[in-house]
């Protein structure tokens, strides 16, 4: 990041007055009109929540917790109750997501990153779920993950009830089969988190990035 | 069944700044509209507040977002956030207003005395809406984040005085700073070249 940059936003940020925090409503109706000029479906009137980066759902996780319920197996997973009591001392992320109401969506995608898990990794990934003959994850990283670490993808109830593990992550591996009997609306939470190798079986607690799946 | 495909993503641009809203809505997704709608029309609808009454501000951010549906394609996440793509469409469609009440006022012959409203220039209008951008833009910063930025920013402490004052490690006060900025510059879009 050039220092030029972070003068010039420093510079802006400095000259930002009262008027420029006022937000004004939009009167009541408006989105009504722009729907019907621009011929939107019904579906614009369902109920839907606004989406807000700092929104998040309580997918706020300390998984230190939670190691003694990983999963070694692909298709394995354990109903325990997990980690109730650490979402009050949730240490945190940030996921960008739509989420909208009712439909027959087959199509899930989450953001998943590192702003704040407690482990340092500066990458992100966007995993997206499909149907076609069976379900899909595909994950699609923008960097290379930790060199020299075994990481593990898992599937986390947002209520940290259960988890199942997909397994360890190769070089190379972007699509995993979706464990059958696992629904993606109830397993929601996608996590990676760095496994030592001599381990017990069970989540590390060393999340590197983590992203909540939504149908769109 | 449709696959939303993730946007393409540049080197300089990796996910972690663009959010799935953004990518449905390049991808084409007609039921994000409410979604952008319900997320930053209050931003839109308040820029053009800051240069025309209500009614005619209400008629312009109908406008924008008209314009924004229409030309959706054109919107490129890994260049920027929806926001000061939406913000651009708006500081166009404010001349467009003004542009047009002089041409009904030659057309009707008004009195040239009539009270009229201040026409902003081009320059006037897009730092206005950098500045709402950027509150905008520190507003969804990580509670940490913005207060390291901020005392980056207004305070104008180094990263060392920052670790110093607030017992945050320097590793941590530089990386959250820098993983701010670009998220600072997504959310501006502008510096994005």
């Amino acid at each position: 990041m050039p220092d030029e940059e972070l003068l010039e936003l420093a510079a802006l940020s400095r000259s930002i007055s009262e008027a420029d925090r006022v937000r004004h409503t939009p009167p009541p109706g408006l989105f009504d009109r722009i729907a019907a000029e621009v011929g939107a479906s019904p579906i614009a009137d369902r109920p839907t929540r606004a989406f807000e980066a700092h929104d998040t759902p309580e997918a706020v996780i300390d998984l230190t917790e939670a190691r003694e319920a990983r999963s070694p197996a692909a298709s394995r997973h354990r109903n325990r109750q997990l980690l109730l009591a650490s979402l009050a001392a949730a240490c945190a992320l940030i996921i960008g997501f739509a989420a909208f109401g009712g439909g027959d969506a087959q199509t899930f995608v989450a953001v998943a990153t590192n702003n704040e898990l407690p482990e340092a990794f500066d990458g992100a990934a966007t995993a997206t779920l499909t149907e076609s003959d069976e379900w899909t994850l595909e994950i699609d990283f923008s960097d290379e993950l930790p060199d020299g670490e075994p990481v593990e993808l898992w599937l986390i109830k947002p209520d940290l009830s259960d988890m199942v593990s997909l397994g360890l992550i190769e070089p190379g591996d972007t699509q995993w089969e979706w464990p059958e009997g696992i629904e993606p609306t109830e397993y929601s939470l996608v996590d990676m988190s760095i496994e030592p190798e001599d381990g017990p079986p069970t989540h590390s607690g060393r999340s590197i990035l983590r992203g909540e799946l939504r149908s769109i | 069944m449709t696959l939303l495909a993730p946007p393409e993503l540049s080197e300089d641009s990796a996910p972690l700044n663009v959010t799935a809203l953004e990518s449905a809505f390049a991808a084409g997704d007609e039921r994000v509209l409410r979604e952008v709608y319900d997320t930053y029309g209050s931003l839109v609808f308040s820029i053009c507040r800051r240069s025309v009454d209500e009614a005619p501000a209400a008629d312009v951010t109908q406008e924008v977002f008209i314009a924004a549906w229409r030309n959706r394609e054109r919107y490129d996440p890994t260049r920027g956030g929806l926001a000061p793509w939406l913000t651009g469409i708006t500081r166009n469609k404010i001349i467009d207003h003004f542009r047009s009440i002089g041409r009904e006022d030659r057309r009707i012959d008004k009195v040239k005395n009539a009270p009229q409203p201040a026409e902003p220039t081009e320059q006037q209008l897009e730092e206005v809406s950098l500045r709402m951008l950027l509150v905008e833009a520190i507003d969804e910063l990580p509670e940490r984040s913005r207060m390291v930025v901020s005392m980056a920013f207004f305070d104008d402490l180094t990263h060392v005085e920052i670790s110093a004052r607030t017992g945050i490690p320097l590793g941590t006060v530089k990386s959250d700073i820098r993983r701010s900025l670009e998220r600072l510059r997504h959310g501006l879009g502008y510096l994005h070249a």
